[in-house]
């Protein structure tokens, strides 16, 4: 399904996150499985059958930018779990990301992950 | 008790976060003085549940979409209802300066070592009660 379909009308918020894949190797290392059932939501659990670090890197950094553009305070993991990316061609991506307390608040926007020797990011636009 | 849940909380964060257990003092905030990002507050979360054998549960350390909510947060700031939510519901949080400036971004520079060991005690106190109850 494509979560943006249209280009909206505004710039709502910006967000940049970075991570460094060694950070993200030993956090791997430690809790692969608290990932899996408290990170990840039902379709990731599906997609990522084997959760590699960079899989996990962009994953991270892609939800960590939202939140950013969202503007939003740290949701902590059911924030995590309640966001959805759709990875597109290259390293672009979409998001959704529909409130648990309020139904009618529905963030979306896209973004691009970018690499650059051990650190992974993404930045992602919010839009109304 | 407290003693020795303080020594294991400073143990898990200097672990976590790679600074020393000398830096690791009721009054350090996570962000701002220890240097934790994101990442590392699920570190902590994890570690934490293993270290003392207990499930925190989302939003129950952490806000979680608890200031999701129009009434509690406008334009950047936490209303007085979302400070008081804050308060009912996140009772380990120390809110007095926070609340001179209430900007939503910056509440996590009042997420500190203190915040950890008060919510940890008030666990571990109830779950001992508990296993107490039980087996009498």
């Amino acid at each position: 399904m494509l979560l943006v379909k249209n280009k909206p009308a505004s710039l709502r918020g910006i967000g940049v996150d970075l991570v460094s894949c060694s950070r993200v190797k030993q956090f791997l290392s430690r809790h692969k499985e608290y990932v899996r059932e408290r990170f990840l939501n039902v379709s990731e659990r599906r997609a990522f059958r084997r959760l590699s670090l960079r899989d996990f890197a962009e994953l991270f950094t892609a939800k960590e930018a939202f939140f950013k553009a969202c503007g939003e305070a740290w949701m902590g993991l059911e924030g995590f779990q309640g966001m959805r990316i759709k990875r597109r061609s290259g390293d672009h991506f979409e998001m959704e990301w529909r409130s648990t307390r309020n139904q009618k608040t529905v963030y979306r926007g896209e973004g691009h992950f970018f690499r650059s020797g051990d650190l992974v990011g993404a930045q992602a636009m919010i839009w109304t | 008790m407290e003693k020795e849940i303080f020594s294991k909380v400073q143990q898990t964060l200097a672990s976590a976060l790679g600074v020393e257990e000398s830096d690791i003092t009721p009054e350090a905030s996570l962000k701002r003085d220890l240097g934790a990002e994101s990442i590392d507050f699920i570190d902590v979360i994890f570690r934490l549940e293993k270290t003392f054998d207990l499930k925190i549960p989302a939003g129950d350390l952490f806000p979680s979409h608890l200031l999701n909510d129009e009434r509690f947060v406008k334009e950047g700031m936490v209303t007085p209802e979302g400070l008081a939510e804050l308060r009912a519901k996140l009772p380990y949080l120390e809110l007095d300066e926070f609340t001179k400036d209430p900007q939503i971004t910056k509440l996590a520079d009042y997420f500190t070592v203190k915040m950890i060991l008060r919510y940890l005690n008030d666990r571990l106190d109830k779950k001992s009660s508990c296993s107490d109850k039980c087996c009498s």
